[in-house]
């Protein structure tokens, strides 16, 4: 009869207005929340019923495109970080912190104490400046490392975050195929499987294939694995503590090398590809700078044979190092610029004499019976004025040096020269990490601007279905109980 | 129907996310009009940041020189003002004795002037400025010349008088010494009298200074030689000039003797005067060289001083203006996100 259908049609008109409700106040809930995404309520009406199916605002090519632009930004921000860390070693040029400042301030200690040989305290001076770079050398060294050692740990930590993650995902995945096939509400745990995929974009770059039932599969951005029916292991063997000569471990994906120089398999962006690049690359350009920094002063201010038939070897003077007093050996040694430390012999607070920095004769002949092998005073008595020795390192200091031309700062260059191209190089690598993790920022806030706007919740749009809702809930109650009295109308003539 | 869509994180966190950025540019440029630097020197030059540091280590290098010229100049006046005295008492013996007359008066004058002469010698050349010996060369540490008349003798006195006993088998306090002839008195004085003063005689028995002067470097491509040694040929043939006419016994020598050793010690005495001269010209020459160097050093420290601040300065009125249009920018931000505020269906209803 039309009456009854009528009822019943009111009746299924309440229930999808109060399904439609719930949408509305769980949109609300979730409007801040940046990894919601905006439920839709539509009504399928047909056969004088109506039925809500609950649908995802989604859009897989925004996605996409905010899951690439997360691991170019984590990429860049975590080289960042590295770089910003080493360039304290450079320091503000104001306060002449570098290695570069420090070997010009030896250098014009030299030139005062050349000048006037005889003086102790011009002596000590200089001896003073020898000791402040020696300590910057070796203080930068530990810097190095230690930036090398953060990297290891954070590489270890995001190792950890993605197995963790990928299990996670195993059991959202499990339950949204499970719903998949019973028909059930799975809006909710799409959502949480986005943001899994999203989180995982940060340590590294992904792609992601959807299959059939809603299954997906997750590759890295170099095609290897990471999550096809069961989750891969990522592995990464972390290390303690650095030195310059320990080399950092690479991370596996499923037992294919995915970082480093040998991987077949490489890894394009995400923050294990900007962590092991500073590992890997860039601590270890600067250590190997400051090393050949280090290489030189020795060399500068070694000792040679004075006496025919100069047949003794050269031997380390002022600056020695833990393997002196031989010359340093070729390739230069790494970490030589955490070894090198003042010769005692020169050190009055270890027993040494100053005046060894201007006569010579830091070194003795190993056979006692030659004296006086690298002595450059000739006398007579003290000859407290002898500045030949001084002068002859002074020239050399300011003389031009080879360096290799792999670390990219030209072939020739005296030494302070080429400490200062280091200083530039550091910067330079800084400033363009700075712009590039701005860019690559930005690129990610407009497409996470994008994505919110396609996929997002509008408080005023939920606020005015809110008001249309309860009107026709009002017109629906009204309806039964105007068929209600119908209904009654038709009883009461019957009676 | 699908019109432009904005969600209302996107809405509210708009200005949010701006402010952020611009309380921290505020706070950069702050700091920049304080100081006149870019707050991130480093940041701002990138690769350019080596050349601020070699400015910097440049700029050092002048003030050490500057800072060692002061010293050298020192020297360099105190002993052009001994050299000036050196040669002002020679000139004044030289008159002396020539003009000395030929009685006993006029030896009597010669030796007591040589005697004090080559005293104050002594004492020019063993003088110190600085804690430096300035005659000793580069030994700087040891008193030049000992006293030639020391108690016990000195090893200069030893050495003249054994020559004299060798050659005149008797000393010069005999009272014979009216016997020796001119020629032999002339050989004396042309064969084994100078050859105590030479090089090795020089520095075994008067002199413990080092020939080498004192070489500088006065700014970063000129090295001068800025100490005279007390081993120079003048002050030799002065010394030389003086012991002939205190040690020798000259009153007793008979006149014609006494003639060419008197003319012997003039010859010497103007000669010395001679080098002297040139000593002090090369000196002279020194003390011009370091203060054109100073000037020049002067120059190059302003030029050091205007490249520092064209890379690393700021114009602290650019900067002025750029936090005033920061700070209305930041208002204008607060201003709109109350009113987004209110912008929200709910307070219709």
């Amino acid at each position: 009869m039309g009456l009854s259908l009528a009822l019943n049609t009111a009746r299924s008109s309440l229930l999808s207005s109060s399904a439609q409700m719930a949408v509305v106040s769980r949109n609300t809930t979730g409007a801040t929340d940046p990894s919601y995404s905006r439920k839709i309520a539509s009504l399928v009406t047909g056969g004088g019923t109506a039925r809500v199916v609950v649908g995802r605002a989604s859009d897989n090519a925004l996605f996409f495109k905010m899951l690439e632009t997360t691991s170019s930004a984590a990429n860049e921000q975590a080289i960042l970080e590295g770089v910003e860390k080493l360039s304290k070693t450079v320091g503000d040029t104001d306060l002449n912190g570098s290695s570069a400042a420090r070997i010009g301030a030896l250098n014009a200690a030299l030139q005062e104490y050349a000048n006037k040989p005889d003086d102790a305290n011009l002596a000590r001076a200089f001896l003073d400046r020898a000791k402040e770079l020696t300590t910057t050398l070796n203080e930068a060294t530990t810097t190095v490392q230690s930036v090398r050692q953060d990297a290891d740990t954070a590489i270890k930590n995001s190792v950890d975050r993605i197995n963790n993650l990928l299990a996670q995902f195993d059991t959202i995945n499990k339950t949204v195929m499970r719903g998949t096939a019973t028909g059930a509400d799975i809006t909710d745990d799409l959502d949480a499987r986005d943001k899994i995929l999203s989180q995982l974009s940060e340590e590294m770059g992904i792609t992601v294939v959807t299959r059939e039932g809603n299954d997906m599969a997750i590759f890295t951005d170099s095609g290897v694995p990471l999550y096809e029916r069961i989750p891969r292991k990522v592995e990464f063997v972390p290390q303690s503590p650095y030195s310059a000569t320990t080399k950092g471990a690479a991370v596996f994906v499923d037992g294919v090398q995915v970082t480093g120089k040998t991987s077949s398999m490489p890894l394009h962006s995400g923050a294990l590809v900007g962590l092991v690049k500073v590992r890997d690359d860039i601590a270890v350009t600067y250590q190997s700078q400051l090393d050949e920094i280090a290489r030189g002063l020795i060399e500068t201010f070694a000792e040679s044979d004075q006496k025919a038939p100069y047949d003794l070897p050269t031997l380390a003077g002022l600056f020695t190092y833990t393997g002196g007093p031989a010359m340093p050996p070729d390739p230069t040694p790494l970490g030589l610029a955490g070894q090198i430390t003042i010769n005692l012999r020169v050190d009055p607070a270890q027993g040494g004499s100053l005046e060894r920095l201007r006569d010579g004769g830091i070194n003795e002949a190993a056979d006692p019976t030659l004296k006086d092998e690298y002595k450059y005073n000739p006398g007579p008595g003290t000859n407290a004025a002898f500045s030949g020795r001084l002068f002859e390192l002074s020239e050399k200091l300011g003389a031009v040096r080879t360096y290799d031309p792999s670390f990219g700062l030209g072939e020739n260059a005296t030494l302070q020269g080429f400490a200062a191209s280091s200083a530039s190089w550091l910067e330079g690598s800084r400033k363009a990490s700075v712009t590039s993790v701005d860019y690559r920022t930005t690129l990610l806030s407009h497409a996470s601007e994008a994505l919110s706007n396609a996929t997002g919740v509008n408080m005023d749009d939920e606020t005015a279905a809110m008001l249309q809702l309860e009107k026709s809930y009002s017109a629906s109650a009204k309806l039964i109980s105007v068929i209600d009295e119908m209904l009654r109308t038709l009883l009461d003539a019957v009676r | 129907m699908k019109t432009t869509f904005i969600s209302t994180p996107t809405l509210w966190n708009s200005p949010r996310s701006a402010v952020a950025r611009m309380q921290s540019d505020l706070a950069k440029a702050n700091q920049e009009i304080v100081t006149g630097r870019y707050s991130d020197v480093g940041l701002q030059l990138g690769s350019r940041a080596g050349e601020g540091i070699s400015l910097r280590q440049e700029r050092a290098e002048i003030d050490a020189f500057a800072s060692s010229n002061a010293t050298i100049s020192l020297r360099l006046s105190v002993t052009k003002n001994s050299l000036d005295a050196i040669r002002g008492t020679a000139e004044t013996f030289l008159a002396t004795v020539v003009s000395a007359p030929d009685n006993e008066i006029g030896p009597k004058l010669i030796v007591d002037g040589a005697n004090a002469n080559l005293n104050a010698l002594t004492d020019e050349l063993n003088r110190s400025a600085g804690e430096q010996y300035i005659f000793g060369g580069t030994n700087t540490r040891e008193s030049p010349l000992k006293s030639y008349d020391a108690k016990p003798a000195s090893a200069a006195k030893n050495a003249v008088d054994s020559a004299f006993l060798i050659k005149f088998k008797v000393p010069q306090s005999s009272s014979s010494l009216s016997s020796i002839s001119p020629a032999d008195m002339e050989g004396f004085l042309n064969t084994e009298f100078p050859a105590l003063f030479d090089d090795t005689n020089w520095s075994k028995n008067w002199s413990s200074a080092s020939g080498e002067s004192i070489e500088s470097r006065i700014s970063s491509t000129e090295r001068v030689k800025t100490s005279v040694s007390a081993n120079d040929p003048g002050f030799r043939k002065l010394a030389m000039a003086y012991t002939m006419a205190s040690d020798l016994g000259i009153e007793k020598l008979n006149p014609d003797t006494r003639e060419v050793v008197v003319k012997k010690i003039a010859d010497l005495l103007s000669s010395a005067t001679n080098d002297l001269v040139k000593t002090q010209a090369t000196l002279g020459e020194s003390e011009r060289r370091i203060s054109n160097a100073a000037e020049r050093m002067n120059l190059q420290k302003d030029i050091l001083d205007k490249g520092i601040g064209r890379l690393e300065g700021v114009d602290p009125a650019e900067a002025k203006t750029r936090v005033d249009a920061l700070t209305t920018q930041i208002q204008m931000s607060y201003s709109l996100t109350s009113q987004l505020r209110n912008l929200s269906l709910l307070n219709y209803l």
